[in-house]
């Protein structure tokens, strides 16, 4: 599936479904196919299953790039601050471009005024030094 | 046979030969280009994009709009981009140091305040002066940029790239009035590609004589004047049906300053818009190209072939003179530049098919045509001419080249109607017939002196267009 062809079948999705009878997309993250898997990422995140969060844990060493950034951001927009804290402690086991893509959407996401996240103020400097550190290499 | 008739016959070959091969190229671009078109036409009948404004993880965009001294229209233009049908986007006004009361009008209009923010020249640029952001949360998705003038609109729009914190950007000028759902049409090659989309271009049409109101088109016109209407059929060619073809086979060498929607990333990566050259549009999309061929990244260059963007063409002798003259010194920088990919096996496509077309479709045309007028008169002195076998060739050129206009123009009624009005589409089918004699010519001499001014480094910047704006208000804009 495309990405085009995801955005269209949330469109039925949710024209479908209300945000809590939506189905359980974690049951579709162990898919062979990484289209589907990535997808299910996608819905985790569009519909804010904010219960499914914890699942995607899994997908950060997914061997699809693409999945791993999908997960990133879902986490990082709908993760408690746990999460975040876990996702700077697997920081350095990640490649450099994963390092790189968490670095700049948290600060993306930190700076959006649409999104209220207290805990991000003491996560902000962890970011910050990060990025700086990214910068100088 | 003596050494003069050796020398005119191979010359006779090579114009034949060169003609046949100019020819049979149009031919397969408006093959191409009419299977893409109808094919884009059936997608877009059955597609909802509306449906897509629900869809919260679209890709973010921004849209970098360069304005130096637009205090006329500044107000309207940001108003127009501000109200595009899209779910994640942000409008970025690069304020190029204007003089007049450009960057006072937005800060009051839209109730913008000077923030702090840790300016990162990803691309170096002239100084960023300050960054402000509106206190109205109505407009919290503005950001206006101002900076010192200077560097052009490549330095600008590079000020606007190393602010914009989203995946890509859409690069265009503050005075083009832009269709609504721009970023839901823009956004579908990248969306439906497996390979990364790293640039999508779309078609630009003309607005002289367009009826606006607030930064919108209202109703499309035929322009009352000949120079303004030999252009729109120009545009016509361009974009149906060239840009469509070599976009189909992954082979643009060229997606519009005025407007392009652009990776950021690799945009940074290949260090933004070069401002040492009049064609920064051109030399970005082929350094782009580069950097992905040469790492062995798999990409595409796509091509949205509908009418996105709407801007005001010259339309006096004098700036279009300028504009053109412009346009071959960019083509001749361009391909200089990059002459490594010529018929390079390496660059595959690019290598053998595209960058060959435009050296000698592109450049080595209006030298081949201004040569063979030479050698007519020269032939006709001597009466080696046979005036029956040359009248009959002209009128199978003329024909030709009609055909393909009118083709174009037919196609785009088909596609997409924009000139409501039956007596604007017949006044540019007749304009067909007088366009190679009236304006073709011209734009053979304006190139031939673009080519002169680049071999003799004689300087030119980028001209004066005065235009005459879109609510009969007159401004004056680098152009």
């Amino acid at each position: 599936m495309t990405h085009w062809q995801q955005a269209a079948l949330h469109d039925a999705l949710r024209r479908r479904y209300t945000k809590r009878s939506v189905l359980n997309f974690s049951v579709y993250l162990h898919h062979s196919n990484p289209s589907i898997v990535a997808f299910a990422v996608r819905m985790i995140h569009a519909f804010r299953q904010v219960s499914n969060i914890p699942h995607l844990k899994a997908m950060l060493h997914h061997e699809d790039l693409l999945i791993q950034k999908l997960a990133i951001s879902a986490i990082i927009e709908l993760g408690d601050s746990d999460m975040l804290y876990l996702l700077l402690d697997m920081y350095h086991h990640l490649t450099d471009e994963v390092q790189a893509f968490i670095v700049k959407a948290f600060l993306q996401v930190s700076q959006n005024p649409n999104i209220e996240k207290p805990d991000f103020k003491e996560l902000i400097q962890h970011f910050d030094d990060l990025r700086n550190t990214l910068i100088l290499s | 046979m003596n050494f003069l008739e050796i020398v005119v016959l191979i010359f006779e070959f090579i114009i034949f030969f060169y003609g046949l091969f100019v020819m049979l190229s149009y031919v397969i671009i408006s093959i191409i280009a009419a299977s893409r078109g109808f094919t884009y036409i059936k997608e877009r009948n059955i597609t909802n994009y509306n449906a897509l404004l629900g869809y919260p993880l679209m890709p973010s965009i921004a849209i970098i709009a360069p304005a130096y001294n637009e205090e006329v229209i500044i107000k309207d233009n940001i108003r127009s981009l501000l109200s595009l049908y899209y779910s994640n986007f942000t409008v970025i006004i690069v304020n190029d140091g204007s003089k007049d009361k450009t960057l006072q009008i937005a800060i009051e209009e839209y109730e913008l305040e000077q923030i702090e923010f840790n300016y990162i020249a990803h691309i170096k640029t002239k100084p960023v002066r300050g960054v402000y952001r509106s206190k109205n949360p109505a407009f919290k998705n503005l950001v206006l940029v101002d900076k010192i003038n200077g560097g052009g609109k490549a330095d600008a729009s590079n000020a606007g790239i190393n602010i914009a914190d989203t995946e890509y950007f859409v690069c265009t000028d503050v005075d083009c009035v832009i269709e609504p759902d721009i970023f839901l049409k823009m956004v579908q090659p990248i969306m439906s590609t497996k390979e990364p989309v790293i640039g999508v271009g779309g078609a630009i049409w003309l607005t002289n004589d367009a009826l606006i109101e607030g930064g919108k088109l209202i109703k499309a016109h035929t322009p009352h004047k000949n120079i303004a209407r030999f252009q729109v059929i120009e545009y016509f060619r361009a974009f149906l049906l060239g840009r469509t073809a070599w976009a189909r086979i992954n082979g643009s060498l060229l997606i519009s300053g005025a407007l392009g929607l652009f990776h950021r990333d690799t945009v940074v990566k290949v260090g933004g818009y070069s401002t040492s050259t009049v064609a920064e549009d051109m030399d970005l999309v082929m350094r782009m190209h580069l950097y992905m061929r040469d790492r062995g990244l798999p990409y595409r260059l796509a091509y949205v072939p509908e009418p996105l963007c709407w801007t005001e063409a010259p339309d006096t002798e004098k700036v279009l003179a300028q504009q053109r003259n412009r346009w071959a010194r960019g083509t001749v920088e361009c391909l200089v530049n990059y002459k490594k990919m010529f018929f390079n096996p390496k660059y595959g496509i690019l290598g053998l098919v595209s960058y060959p077309y435009w050296f000698f479709a592109e450049w080595l045309a209006p030298l081949l045509e201004a040569s063979g007028i030479i050698y007519i008169l020269v032939a006709a002195y001597f009466g080696w001419v046979s005036w029956k076998f040359c009248m009959l060739l002209l009128l199978f050129v003329y024909s030709f080249s009609m055909c393909i206009s009118i083709f174009a123009i037919a196609f785009q009624e088909v596609a997409y109607h924009k000139y409501e009005t039956p007596s604007d589409v017949l006044k540019l089918f007749l304009t067909v017939f007088i366009e190679p004699f009236l304006h073709h010519p011209r734009t053979v001499w304006w190139s031939l002196q673009g080519n002169y001014d680049k071999l003799t480094g004689k300087k030119r910047g980028w001209g004066t267009m005065t235009r005459t704006g879109f609510n009969a208000a007159s401004k004056q804009t680098t152009g």
